[in-house]
């Protein structure tokens, strides 16, 4: 009786093991997203730049674009686009990561567990997600860029940390 | 989506309850090709339950960490004939140690063959050799349930000291970062001369790779 204790506490172990081993967030979500670039007014040029400021990819709007979730283990991708049209001033805007809910499946359902969340998932990147869809308005910019025309004498108004300073520069572009 | 995973749950349950364990590693090798250098790689099996890292220290050479139930295996391999897109020719090595109720250490050298058939379907085969030294705890006899379960279980060393394994694995890239690793191992003890207690035999295998794109 005790042998035979030992041998199903042993297929259990194992079948445990077998049942905590695959990660969720990797078969159900996917290390890479699509993202479609837009923007209004269409057309405009853009580019994607990674988190080390190196341009990945360059197109037109509207574009998809795969991207991946994630720049190493366990940390989120982090991307800057920067939008350029014409006579509207260039904007750069953040695009960036954020963990994937099915990466909490691994706590809450049986079969993935222990290695798929620790390793598997973060291994593959699957454990973030990006927005599918990334877009700006251009003349949103363009108008906030007349209203502070109206402030520019005020040197409160300029924050060099603000998107003022983008919109700045592309008008002397 | 819930079909699928119902569907992947039953699979895990039924070939987890096939599961075995061996005086020497288990864990196929499922690739004769290099992961390539710097590339990190995962193996995740079911059956026989292992968890493996295999990481390109060169151009044709990998090296990696098997973890079964009672044993870790440290290896490395090298691929004479390394051509990802087609044929592939290694050889590899490795010390294992297994502390658990069974204790097992010792080496083992063997030989891969993998083709890669079209981008989404490989099959490998692999053959190995192992000599070890292993002590049972006393409580485990040849009493058990399961004829592939009484396979590795000894009562004189000398006779399962060495271990012959091959594997046979059909890969599937069911997405383009996971590959499913379906097949068979098996082993066979040549230094048993009784054939009424002579260990042989074969168990699924099922698993899981995991690349980063």
């Amino acid at each position: 009786m005790l042998k035979q204790l030992i041998v199903l506490a042993r297929l259990a172990i194992t079948g445990f093991t077998a049942l905590m081993s695959i990660g969720c967030a990797s078969f159900l979500n996917s290390p890479v997203t699509s993202v479609t670039i837009d923007s209004n007014p269409q057309n405009a040029s853009f580019v994607i730049e990674d988190h080390n400021g190196e341009v990945i990819h360059s197109g037109t709007t509207p574009e998809d674009v795969l991207l991946h979730n994630s720049k190493a283990m366990y940390q989120r991708a982090q991307y800057s686009v920067r939008y350029e049209l014409a006579d509207l001033p260039p904007q750069t805007t953040e695009l960036n990561a954020t963990l994937s809910p099915y990466y909490f499946g691994n706590l809450f359902f049986l079969y993935p567990g222990v290695f798929g969340f620790l390793v598997i998932d973060p291994f593959t990147g699957a454990i973030f997600d990006l927005p599918e869809f990334h877009s700006v308005d251009l003349n949103a910019l363009s108008n906030n860029t007349l209203s502070n025309d109206t402030l520019r004498n005020d040197a409160s108004a300029l924050n060099p940390a603000s998107d003022s300073i983008t919109v700045a520069q592309g008008r002397v572009q | 989506m819930t079909r699928q995973i119902l569907t992947l749950l039953t699979l895990v349950l039924v070939v987890a309850f096939t599961t075995s364990c061996s005086l020497a590693p288990i864990t196929p090798r499922v690739d004769a090709a290099s992961v390539g250098k710097g590339v990190f790689k995962i193996e995740n099996n079911v059956s026989p339950s292992s968890f493996s890292v295999i990481y390109g220290a060169g151009e044709k050479f990998d090296v990696g960490l098997d973890l079964e139930l009672i044993m870790a295996t440290a290896w490395g391999r090298y691929s004479f004939f390394n051509s990802p897109n087609g044929f592939s020719l290694a050889v590899n090595g490795g010390v294992f140690v297994g502390d658990a109720d069974i204790k097992s250490n010792g080496y083992f050298s063997g030989l891969i063959a993998s083709n890669q058939w079209s981008p989404k379907f490989r099959t490998t085969a692999s053959v190995r050799y192992a000599e070890l030294d292993y002590q049972f705890s006393p409580e485990y006899d040849d009493d058990y349930w399961f004829d592939w379960y009484d396979a590795v279980f000894f009562d004189n060393s000398e006779e399962g000291s060495a271990n012959i394994q091959a594997d046979l694995t059909l890969s599937f890239l069911v997405k383009p970062y996971i590959e499913l690793a379906l097949g068979a191992v098996c082993q066979h003890l040549p230094r048993v001369k009784d054939s009424t207690r002579r260990s042989e035999g074969c168990v699924p295998t099922i698993g899981f790779s995991y690349y980063r794109l």
